[in-house]
């Protein structure tokens, strides 16, 4: 009966905030976002499954993987740049859209 | 972001703020949280808004939100509103399902007759739990979750057995089993990965598959929505059995069709007998396997047992030994209600027949009374270790 997106797209938002704080040079959810990101790379590169991935944060990381698997794969996380920062909150702001024919 | 919108929206919660701080609750967790919300309003007030910058004023925006809503859910749960016995058969189940439980269960009573849901919007939201932390150090340990139940059905035993497959919603959509699922499915269907059996089952609950005038974005939008409530079903059906589909069949008139949101009714009871009954059915089989991957092999499987006590015919409660007894009451009284044949008249030399509404009332109220009293005899136990240690 309830079954809400609602929650899943203010987790985007939010995320989409932190990532925008580490653009303007705030480190504060820096750890946490490379946590995430890190999730999305393994799932690009098959070593986690959609069955292993983090649960919290599932949207966020079968957002960027179905965006952009091939990024993921290749970026080096342990040194990641502004643009490439841009291009994730790019990612995030992407919307889906489901044709009802 | 407009700083006049947001003191707006402020003053607003310090408003609702100011009516609840009388509150009571019926346990210390609640009244912990409520004190949380409070620290946290606490240094809301303290910031000048006017020198943040527009990305900072957005998280205040969420965090005066999360607090609005805290207080909602508080609100609505106070001593005098609270069904306790419903909520504590719930606290049992979600105990099988989440490592150290630490959920506060709210309710809320509302005046229409189909509004059972579970709210998750004060869990899920782990970002902003985040930024509170990092920002204030306020760290909310305990999360709220609300139900939702008709005000009429507050204290309806036969009603509320439908609050279990709300809760099967909460725990897929913590875990989101369906959604992982439905996408693996779809994928492997579309790309002929399937055996013919769970073609053919895929395409019996999800009718739609086959359907060409649906686009795949749509498919799959329809397959998730549908999974989660076939999960929902299979999930309650570990605890009450068979006993929602009665209610079910009869509210939605037996329904064949489907709709964006739900399977149809006879879909939903064919997936819930094949549960109950072990007959083979691979949709069961995915929900299983996904189910046990996904929460650290926790598996989906029959957690009630038969009671067989008499001591509802003879108009006594029934005495719970274990917490897994509780959601069987919810069937003993559904199979009393189903297959009666006069059992208070004969067993208690009864000269007239009881009117159907006079059996309603006392098996409710047996029900009730059993869950009530292994809620004291618990608390009183618990209280005797505390005091021996």
């Amino acid at each position: 009966m309830l079954y809400s997106y609602s929650v899943e797209d203010e987790k985007v938002q939010i995320f989409s905030m932190f990532i925008e704080n580490i653009i303007n040079g705030d480190d504060s959810y820096k750890a946490e976002v490379k946590r995430v990101l890190n999730e999305v790379k393994e799932l690009s590169l098959e070593s986690k499954t959609l069955f292993s991935i983090d649960r919290n944060y599932f949207t966020i990381i079968m957002k960027l993987f179905e965006s952009n698997p091939q990024f993921f794969k290749e970026v080096n996380l342990d040194d990641l740049k502004t643009a490439e920062y841009q291009v994730i909150e790019d990612s995030l702001k992407k919307n889906e859209n489901f044709i009802y024919a | 972001m407009n700083v006049q919108l947001l003191e707006l929206h402020l003053s607003q919660l310090i408003s609702a703020w100011s009516k609840s701080k009388l509150n009571i609750y019926s346990d210390s967790n609640k009244d912990s949280y409520h004190q949380q919300l409070g620290d946290l309003l606490h240094y809301l007030t303290k910031e000048d808004f006017s020198k943040l910058s527009i990305i900072d004023l957005e998280f205040r925006k969420r965090t005066i939100d999360f607090i609005f809503k805290g207080l909602e859910f508080l609100d609505k749960s106070t001593l005098n509103a609270f069904p306790i016995e419903i909520v504590e058969c719930l606290n049992v189940a979600l105990n099988d399902w989440i490592d150290n439980n630490d959920y506060i269960i709210v309710t809320s009573l509302n005046n229409s007759l189909s509004s059972f849901s579970f709210v998750p919007s004060l869990d899920f939201d782990d970002p902003l739990l985040l930024f509170i932390k990092t920002n204030y150090n306020v760290e909310f340990k305990k999360r709220l979750i609300q139900i939702n139940l008709p005000k009429s059905f507050s204290k309806d035993y036969f009603a509320n057995v439908v609050l279990y497959h709300e809760l099967g919603h909460f725990v897929d959509i913590k875990y989101k089993i369906s959604e992982a699922l439905a996408k693996v499915l779809f994928q492997d269907y579309k790309n002929n990965k399937l055996s013919a059996q769970e073609v053919i089952d895929l395409e019996l609950f999800f009718p739609y598959l086959t359907n060409p005038e649906y686009s795949d974005n749509a498919k799959l939008d329809f397959v998730k929505q549908h999974f989660g409530e076939y999960f929902s079903d299979v999930f309650a059906a570990q605890y009450i059995g068979k006993c929602s589909n009665y209610y079910i069949d009869y509210v939605t008139n037996s329904n064949s069709g489907t709709s964006v949101t739900h399977p149809s009714t006879l879909n939903r009871i064919k997936l819930v007998n094949d549960f109950v009954d072990g007959n083979k059915n691979s949709i069961i089989d995915c929900l299983l396997d996904a189910t046990q991957q996904i929460t650290n092999n926790r598996t989906l499987n029959k957690r009630y047992n038969h009671i067989n006590s008499k001591n509802f015919l003879q108009l006594l409660p029934v005495e719970v030994t274990h917490s897994n007894q509780l959601s069987s009451l919810y069937l003993l009284g559904w199979e009393l209600w189903q297959n009666y044949d006069l059992q208070f008249e004969k067993h208690n030399s009864m000269a007239y027949k009881l009117k159907a509404s006079k059996r309603y009332e006392i098996i409710n109220n047996l029900i009730e009374k059993s869950i009530s009293n292994y809620i004291i005899t618990e608390s009183w136990t618990k209280s005797k270790l505390n005091v021996s240690n």
